[in-house]
């Protein structure tokens, strides 16, 4: 979906920041309330991958930084982060997007898991430049790799309902000349 | 005229990604502390969404007091929570006075004395944690319009629990112990070892600078020193449950576990300071030279 119109592209992302809140608000309150407490998440990786996979805009990076930054109500970890971090994963998909299609629910989990772990990488890299310790990247990772495959499960299912909201119809990545 | 078009959607893209990159990452090169003022926006945000959170919370409540006062165990159950409470609450005065009767000893030889920054408390529940797991952090039901100020120190009967780092007025976020971005002076209760805590991946502390040469033993209690400005002394943090001696160097690593279970916080106690103020004007100055704002 191209979305050359700023206009256009501000209600498909006010959109997408209510069901952000949404999801963090319960995520936070709910989880420990049936016990999950340890396996806490959001979906603000989710939502920026599919601006990634599915989107083709010019204002892309505004639309990354405000969902880092309402994610950052919910969290200490501040925007500064996840907005670079997904800028960067961004472009990158931008890069190899000719070799990447979502056509099949499978193909979804495994490129949405993949570009999770890239992700990882990057934060991890982040994270060990500020606190000079590897042993914070180690139990991240512990952390991680549950809570990742979970995401890239809801992946097939949230993509669609995504779509609606940007009015993305296409399987295939978007024929993106920039 | 499809091509130019193409060429200046690339460039704007490329500005706003380069420009938005920038932005971020001195974001996050340049934050020197964690504590955060909330913007106007933030707070008006956070006053509306966290009471959602809230009333998610409260559910959790309802069901655990019918599940264990109801179902498991009619009555008893709610008298023992409320005696382990009790007697949690009287250890904790009986640990203070003990502390300030050797404080006295010690004041009374050098012909000194000091007076205890006098506190309140104010009582808050634990309504969300943080949307990340990695980061033991946590919200409160209770902000500025309680008398709570950015850095005011959260304590539970057994000890400490951290400060807090953001607040509205009727919400506040608490970084707690464990947190890799909070430094704490303590000192071993037994030996008047003075070190400095920080958390670690564990979700527990090292205790560094403590020289080699200190007996500290295993499961000795580390309190807060008063240094720093921030924790009162004689906050009991925690144990020590690992000491590793280096065959070089003139200090030992120690491993100190949080008294309190940062896991399953529901009630905290927040002290709100009402200090001398020559002392707060003191602090705000040193607060402002190295560059730290704060309420």
């Amino acid at each position: 979906m191209q979305t050359n119109d700023l206009k256009s592209g501000l209600i498909s992302i006010s959109l997408t920041l209510v069901f952000l809140l949404i999801t963090d608000i319960v995520f936070s309150s709910l989880l420990p309330l049936i016990g999950l407490g340890q396996f806490r998440f959001s979906l603000h990786i989710l939502f920026i991958l599919y601006l990634g996979l599915r989107i083709s805009s010019p204002y892309i990076a505004i639309f990354i930084f405000l969902i880092e930054y309402f994610h950052s109500l919910f969290t200490i970890e501040s925007w500064a982060m996840g907005t670079f971090t997904g800028i960067l994963i961004c472009l990158l998909i931008s890069v190899v997007k000719d070799i990447i299609h979502l056509k099949t629910k499978l193909m979804t989990f495994l490129m949405v898991q993949l570009f999770q772990l890239v992700w990882f990488v990057i934060v991890a890299l982040m994270i060990y430049l500020k606190l000079d310790d590897m042993s914070y990247v180690w139990a991240r990772l512990i952390n991680f790799i549950p809570v990742s495959i979970i995401i890239s499960f809801l992946s097939p299912f949230l993509f669609p309902i995504l779509d609606r909201i940007w009015a993305s119809r296409d399987d295939h990545l978007l024929q993106d000349n920039g | 005229m499809l091509d130019s078009l193409n060429y200046q959607r690339k460039r704007t893209k490329l500005f706003i990604n380069v420009l938005f990159l920038l932005f971020a990452l001195i974001s996050f090169s340049s934050k020197k502390n964690v504590i955060r003022k909330t913007s106007l926006f933030e707070t008006i945000m956070m006053e509306t969404l966290v009471p959602i959170q809230r009333g998610i919370s409260s559910a959790q409540f309802s069901i655990k007091s019918l599940i264990n006062n109801y179902i498991a165990n009619v009555n008893a159950s709610k008298q023992n929570v409320e005696l382990v409470k009790k007697v949690s609450e009287l250890e904790n005065e009986i640990f203070k006075m003990s502390e300030v009767s050797l404080e006295n000893d010690r004041l009374k030889t050098l012909l000194e004395f000091r007076k205890e920054i006098p506190y309140e408390t104010v009582t808050a529940q634990v309504v969300a944690r943080d949307s990340h797991s990695d980061y033991k952090v946590f919200r409160i039901n209770k902000g500025y319009s309680h008398g709570i100020r950015l850095q005011s120190v959260v304590v539970t009967g057994k000890g400490l629990v951290g400060y807090v780092y953001r607040l509205t007025d009727h919400f506040s976020d608490i970084l707690t112990i464990v947190d890799p971005e909070i430094k704490i002076d303590g000192m071993v209760k037994r030996i008047r070892s003075h070190g400095m805590l920080e958390g670690n991946a564990k979700s527990k502390m090292n205790m560094r600078y403590i020289p080699k040469n200190d007996r500290v033993i295993l499961y000795d209690q580390v309190i807060t020193s008063g240094l720093g400005n921030i924790f009162p002394k004689g906050l009991l943090v925690g144990r020590v449950t690992k000491i590793e001696k280096e065959h070089f160097g003139i200090t030992q690593r120690i491993e100190v576990t949080p008294v309190v279970d940062l896991d399953k916080l529901e009630e905290v106690l927040v002290l709100v300071s009402d200090i001398d103020p020559v002392k707060r004007a003191e602090w705000e100055v040193l607060d402002k030279q190295s560059g730290v704002e704060v309420n």
